[in-house]
């Protein structure tokens, strides 16, 4: 028994032995929807009052209502009883196989395009709604030619030239369990998992990183590295290792290997083939799970020294128990022998906001990508300080990021920043400035720019604060660290992520002592989360 | 339906599950009662479809956690979100389809079945918020006796509360 489960049992125990029942929130919600801070008392809800002598006649009415509502979905799902009048701005493939009830469409066969304000579609066990934008939905997967001939409908001729190649192209659509999608533009959620169109597979010259050179990669001709971006993908649910595992596949042998024993017989019916001249293959195996579709990946990312991935679990809902998983994900990549990161994301569930931890390293030796360039997208130029005359103003806590993107508007946070002069003239016709405050800390003499990690959309900057330890006890002062970076003006958008919980609260020092040692002397401090893994925590997204 | 009536009509229906859930992640009780309100008032102000309560209690518990999860961002608590994958299994392992009801029930059952001496120990310890030497006292043991019957004494409730459900699942 783990402890959540030790504490759910103390609980439930305390509330049917102590009467600690949960209280009735309902007035304190209204008041504070309506926004009132007036306190309003509680009162415990009412007991649950279950006569046992109603258990038998309540199981009948239970079972006659599945029954009525089992015919009502026979009834509904019945081909001649399917309503099939479509929704505006709804359009079905011509051999689709659908049914229209108030709520949802069910879609069995076939394509529908749809626009924002669509209704839910499901397919099979999977949802697809809030669409805001344009898409297209095909029930389970997709081949190359039913891209091409979906293109080519009729009843989709208004769309641009340019939506007709993405319909057309395969990389172009994503694939969510049992539905495809090609979505133009906005966003959609798919099993809860918003999806934007930024996120969709890109051709890969937009992706495109240049490789180490050859001269500075002995050995590695024959390897030449054409981007870094996953070219094919092969994920899942049901892998036969349980166990958190991460390889790099090189030749066909260990691919052969790894494959047997991710499916034992029948390894060789996989879809899965690699040129491994010029091709390589890093497997992720999640281990056990439960609701975890398959694997994905958020993001490749260049950084000074190593390229980055970033992988994401493709969780679904369900009710009762869920599915036990054993999630896996093949992504054939091209060749480099640069090291590469892995991380994966601690919060795996929709809505969240990600938070960061490596997950594997793999050090291949001697190649090394090329630091980034000043045209790259990272940071330019930076500048830090301790204190910021902007703590006396009103700002959301804890923290404040903006995009400055204006001479105006870098003139006017400057002033009420500071009285000093700016550190740099900026030129916002080619940059704009990323402003960071934090507005409460200990013995901060700055932020400084641990990493960057830079993608075609997005420019990470990574930031920690550069903590005092000599100031503790009476000499710890408190200080606003800020940070200004210099950026090209450029659509990627800007996140800030802060080394675990170091931009989001005053730097807590932990004393330290020898237990040995019992001579009075003042302790060694260290910060907390010292030796523990790191975890980047996503604080802002400025968009570009 | 106005906004107003809407909340009313998901918090009967659902707050009790959703304190309880947050109960078992750490919360304390003030926590879990400002948490509980958040999750509705976020609930209310986002698109939001039912379909059916089992699917509207686990949108609310995943909304729950994230709720919890913040939190402890904002308080600057050590962050090990990772195992919050265990809370979930824990509690999909004993609320069927979301339904707390079932999980008392079946407890209350078990409890009727405990042996008088297990079942005196949960009642001091529940019921009356005895402590360790109170019971040692009234059972004429040690308090570490007392400690191995009490934890003793929920490992058999909680088999018994699986079994119970397993046998109405099958």
């Amino acid at each position: 028994m783990n402890s959540f489960a030790e504490r759910l049992l103390e609980n439930d125990l305390a509330e049917m032995l102590g009467g600690k029942r949960p209280p009735d929130l309902t007035e304190k919600a209204l008041a504070r929807l309506a926004g009132q801070t007036a306190p309003v008392a509680e009162k415990p809800l009412a007991p649950i009052v279950r006569p046992q002598f109603h258990r038998r006649w309540v199981r009948w009415l239970e079972a006659a209502c599945i029954v009525i509502a089992l015919g009502g979905i026979t009834w509904l799902l019945w081909p001649g009883n399917r309503n099939t009048d479509l929704p505006s701005g709804v359009k079905a493939s011509p051999d689709a196989a659908y049914a229209v009830s108030k709520a949802a469409i069910r879609l069995d066969k076939g394509w529908l395009y749809i626009e924002s304000g669509a209704p839910t579609i499901m397919v099979g066990d999977d949802r697809v709604d809030h669409i805001e934008g344009r898409a297209v939905i095909k029930a389970r997967g997709l081949t190359p030619q039913e891209a091409l001939e979906i293109s080519r409908q009729e009843s989709l001729r208004d769309l641009s030239p340019k939506e007709k190649d993405m319909l057309s192209n395969p990389k172009r659509w994503l694939a969510i369990g049992g539905v495809s999608i090609c979505l133009f533009s906005g966003s959609i959620a798919v099993n809860g998992q918003t999806v934007a169109e930024k996120y969709k597979p890109e051709p890969e010259v937009e992706h495109k990183i240049e490789p180490k050179e050859e001269a500075d990669n002995p050995g590695t001709a024959d390897r030449k590295a054409t981007g870094f971006v996953v070219l094919r993908d092969y994920t899942g649910d049901d892998s036969n290792i349980a166990e958190e595992e991460y390889q790099l596949i090189q030749n066909q042998k260990d691919l052969e290997t790894v494959l047997y024993r991710h499916k034992g017989d029948g390894w060789d019916k996989l879809p899965l083939t690699v040129d491994f001249s010029k091709e390589m293959v890093v497997a992720i195996f999640a281990g056990k799970s439960t609701n975890m579709r398959a694997l994905s990946i958020a993001g490749i990312f260049k950084t000074e020294d190593h390229y980055l991935m970033r992988t994401e679990a493709v969780h679904y809902q369900s009710v009762g128990r869920g599915k036990k998983t054993t999630s896996f994900g093949f992504f054939v990549l091209p060749i480099n022998n640069c090291r590469i990161v892995v991380e994966r994301s601690e919060i795996r569930e929709m809505h969240g906001r990600p938070i960061w931890r490596v997950a594997h390293v793999f050090d291949q030796g001697a190649g090394v990508v090329p630091g980034l360039r000043a045209g790259e997208g990272g940071a330019l130029k930076t500048h830090t300080g301790d204190n910021s005359d902007l703590k006396d103003m009103r700002l959301d806590p804890p923290e404040y990021c903006r995009l400055v993107r204006t001479q105006a508007e870098f003139d006017k946070l400057w002033a009420s920043h500071t009285n000093a002069a700016k550190p740099w003239d900026v030129d916002f016709e080619k940059h704009n400035i990323v402003f960071v405050l934090q507005l409460q800390s200990r013995n901060s003499r700055g932020l400084i720019l641990e990493e960057t990690l830079v993608n075609a959309d997005t420019r990470v900057l990574r930031l920690r604060n550069d903590v005092d330890f000599t100031l503790v006890d009476d000499d710890a002062r408190r200080s606003t660290p800020w940070a200004m970076f210099l950026v090209p003006k450029d659509k990627r958008d800007t996140v800030i992520e802060s080394k675990e919980i170091f931009l989001r609260v005053p730097q807590e020092l932990i004393p330290e002592y020898d237990p040995d040692d019992n001579s009075p002397r003042k302790p060694i401090y260290k910060a907390r989360g010292d030796g523990d893994p790191v975890y980047w925590d996503e604080v802002a997204t400025l968009k570009g | 339906m106005t906004q107003q009536e809407q909340l009313v009509s998901l918090m009967q229906a659902h707050q009790a599950g959703v304190w309880r859930y947050l109960r078992m992640l750490g919360c304390q009780p003030s926590q879990a009662d400002d948490l509980t309100q958040e999750v509705f008032i976020s609930v209310m102000q986002k698109p939001f479809d039912d379909h059916g309560r089992a699917s509207t209690a686990a949108y609310l518990r995943l909304a729950a956690k994230h709720a919890f999860i913040d939190s402890l961002r904002s308080a600057g608590a050590k962050l090990a979100v990772g195992n919050l994958d265990e809370a979930d299994a824990a509690w999909a392992e004993v609320t069927p389809e979301e339904d707390n009801d079932r999980r008392q029930d079946a407890l209350r059952l078990c409890l009727e079945q405990l042996p008088e001496r297990a079942r005196k120990a949960v009642q001091l310890r529940y019921a009356d918020d005895a402590d360790g030497a109170r019971i040692a006292a009234a059972l004429e043991t040690s308090e570490d006796g007392v400690k191995a019957l009490l934890a003793r004494t929920r490992g058999q409730l909680r088999e018994c509360i699986e079994r119970k459900l397993e046998a109405r699942h099958e």
